[in-house]
């Protein structure tokens, strides 16, 4: 058998080539557990955005980021509302499931990999589980190995290799069969600082050969950066949506930030202002911070209450905050 | 059953094998302990197992050692078994069964490769203790030989089967060593392996008689014991343990969704199929 077994996405005259990639309407999903109240997971979540572009949901734990995700990879089902992949309902039958796991790769908090297996095997087993056998086979776990650059591991056990490793064999798994959509859940988790880096670069060099549509979730600014669009999660609800820089200049052109005891001040100034782990936060017109900043420091260099004054940009974190009175780090203000 | 799906089920029952290849701690445990507990019985009640007044004359296990020997096939399937359902929980536990569920295989042919893979792997055991047989009881020829396999082949299927429909629901090692040792232990002990159905007590002998795993037990006795009649009830209940095993895997696994997650979120709507 040198063809998938199971059926793919193509071109269809009932799912035109022009349906979104994801259009999710007013999803809603609510965990019922016996002696607690029950968990709101998703309230009325709707995103439509079309295929080739790069969508991060951003929010911290508990935000509802991977239940959308389990959602959308067809590994549960909403209470209400609905979820389109590239014009197929998957609440219409096995056949419109089957279709459209065919075109989607997910890469899990955890990796999807048998330690006991070696690199080659493991990835030979998932084009198995896409319908693909003997050499197709092979020459897929080969391409797919030699993209993310651990083809020279292909005989080692996944067990013996490094976390970042692994994460990368995980992606080349999850990229094997070719999916039109890629889903990463936190995929990031419990690597190190270079493991990291080297697992997004791989993935940046997979999106600059490729029209891959690509939704991850995470709680880390700087991922959520490298997509297009970015999607602000908080209490199972898309609080705002846009490009990075939309979204970073929804906070105002400069930020300055100092001591929570100077909120007053920086209020009196004309600032917007957020207090936040000790530190307040002024958000307006970029003169009108940079001449309250100037005035700070004056302050600072005479050693009065100023510790601190920082003036810069916003960061996705900062719009979190503004929008939700949380961090990304899932802390409420005061804290 | 398409052959995109037969070609996913060879790959996975493939793995299965692979994995158990690469763990010699589990073929230690699935036969040493069984085997160390077969010569341990057959030694220590040697002389004070008195056997039914039947038991000696022609198609009889003619000592203890012989009378014990298919409850220790038997136990080796049972362990084996466990382990193979186990691994469902590590599967789960380390992500490749999430992986393997969002694909587009159909779900038979995962489960179906656990069921088979752990089959094989218990049949192969029960076929080195099975070497024995000659040894202990006698030749029966190699028919009684191959027929004292399949009825393995069968309890072990059976027996894996009902693990996975288990290991489906339980999260994690511990809580399933504990459900299986509330349901397979007394199974395994009321087997017929160390003592028979005829000397039991009243309410002994009726629950070993709706024990399928002590015709399967009578099945591989049969087998291995020279002369013995085929027992035809013992066939009959040890392939429709079998099949209802299989049948309850497959509605277990059919209607419900497996998650990575701990149960504290409960009430898991299924997922698609």
């Amino acid at each position: 058998m040198t063809q998938p077994g199971y059926p793919v996405i193509v071109n269809q005259t009932d799912h035109p080539e022009s349906s979104p990639a994801v259009e999710i309407t007013d999803l809603r999903r609510v965990y019922r557990r016996r002696k607690a109240p029950p968990i709101v997971a998703l309230d009325g979540v709707s995103i439509t955005f079309e295929r080739g572009q790069t969508l991060a949901l951003l929010g911290p734990n508990g935000a509802g980021k991977s239940t959308l995700m389990r959602i959308i990879a067809t590994l549960d089902r909403p209470d209400s509302g609905s979820v389109r992949l590239f014009g197929e309902d998957p609440s219409t039958g096995s056949r419109a499931v089957r279709t459209i796991r065919s075109g989607i790769g997910v890469v899990f908090q955890r990796h999807g990999l048998d330690p006991l297996l070696t690199v080659e095997e493991n990835l030979i087993n998932q084009a198995a589980l896409f319908g693909f056998t003997g050499a197709e086979a092979k020459s897929r776990s080969r391409h797919a190995a030699m993209d993310l650059g651990v083809a020279d591991r292909l005989a080692s056990r996944v067990g013996d290799l490094s976390g970042g490793l692994a994460r990368r064999v995980d992606l080349a798994r999850a990229l094997l069969h070719q999916p039109r959509l890629l889903l990463l859940d936190e995929p990031t988790t419990g690597l190190d600082h270079s493991a990291r880096a080297a697992f997004l670069g791989a993935l940046d060099q997979r999106r600059a050969v490729s029209d891959l549509t690509i939704i991850m979730s995470t709680h880390l600014m700087d991922e959520a950066q490298r997509m297009e669009r970015v999607a602000l999660m908080n209490k199972g609800q898309i609080v705002s949506l846009g490009t990075p820089r939309e979204l970073r200049q929804s906070v105002g052109g400069l930020l300055v930030r100092t001591n929570a005891a100077l909120a007053g001040e920086l209020e009196s100034s004309g600032l917007s202002v957020r207090t936040f782990g000790g530190e307040a936060v002024g958000a307006g017109e970029a003169d009108v911070v940079l001449e309250t900043a100037r005035q700070l420091s004056q302050r600072a260099a005479q050693r009065d209450v100023v510790s601190h004054v920082h003036v810069g940009p916003p960061t996705l974190g900062d719009a979190y905050l503004t929008l939700t009175g949380q961090s990304l780090a899932g802390e409420e203000p005061g804290s | 059953m398409s052959a995109a799906g037969t070609a996913t089920f060879i790959s996975l029952t493939r793995r299965e094998l692979l994995r158990f290849r690469r763990q010699p701690s589990r073929i230690l445990a699935s036969i040493g302990a069984p085997a160390i507990m077969g010569v341990f019985f057959a030694g220590g009640f040697a002389d004070s197992f008195a056997p039914p007044a039947s038991t000696g004359s022609a198609g009889q296990p003619s000592d203890y050692a012989s009378f014990v020997l298919p409850g220790i096939v038997t136990l080796v399937a049972v362990f084996s078994s466990i382990f193979a359902a186990m691994s469902l929980i590590e599967d789960r536990r380390e992500g490749f069964l999430q992986s393997a569920l969002v694909s587009p295989a159909p779900r038979w042919s995962i489960v179906g490769a656990k069921a088979i893979g752990g089959s094989i792997i218990a049949t192969l055991q029960c076929a080195i203790v099975l070497l024995a047989a000659p040894i202990v009881a006698g030749w029966p020829g190699i028919t009684g030989m191959l027929l004292a396999l399949l009825a393995a082949a069968l309890a072990a299927f059976a027996v894996t089967s009902m693990g996975l429909a288990l290991a489906w629901w339980v999260n994690s090692s511990d809580g399933f060593h504990g459900v299986m040792n509330v349901i397979l232990m007394p199974m395994w002990l009321l087997s017929g392996a160390f003592f028979p159905a005829d000397g039991a007590t009243g309410w002994m002998n009726a629950l070993m008689t709706i024990n399928p795993l002590r015709w399967t037990t009578d099945a591989i006795r049969a087998g291995i014991t020279p002369g013995a009649p085929t027992p035809v009830t013992a066939w009959i209940v040890a392939a429709a343990f079998a099949l209802g095993m299989l049948a309850l895997a497959g509605a277990i696994v059919g209607r419900s969704t497996m998650t990575a997650r701990p149960r504290t979120r409960s009430r898991k709507r299924p997922a698609h199929d």
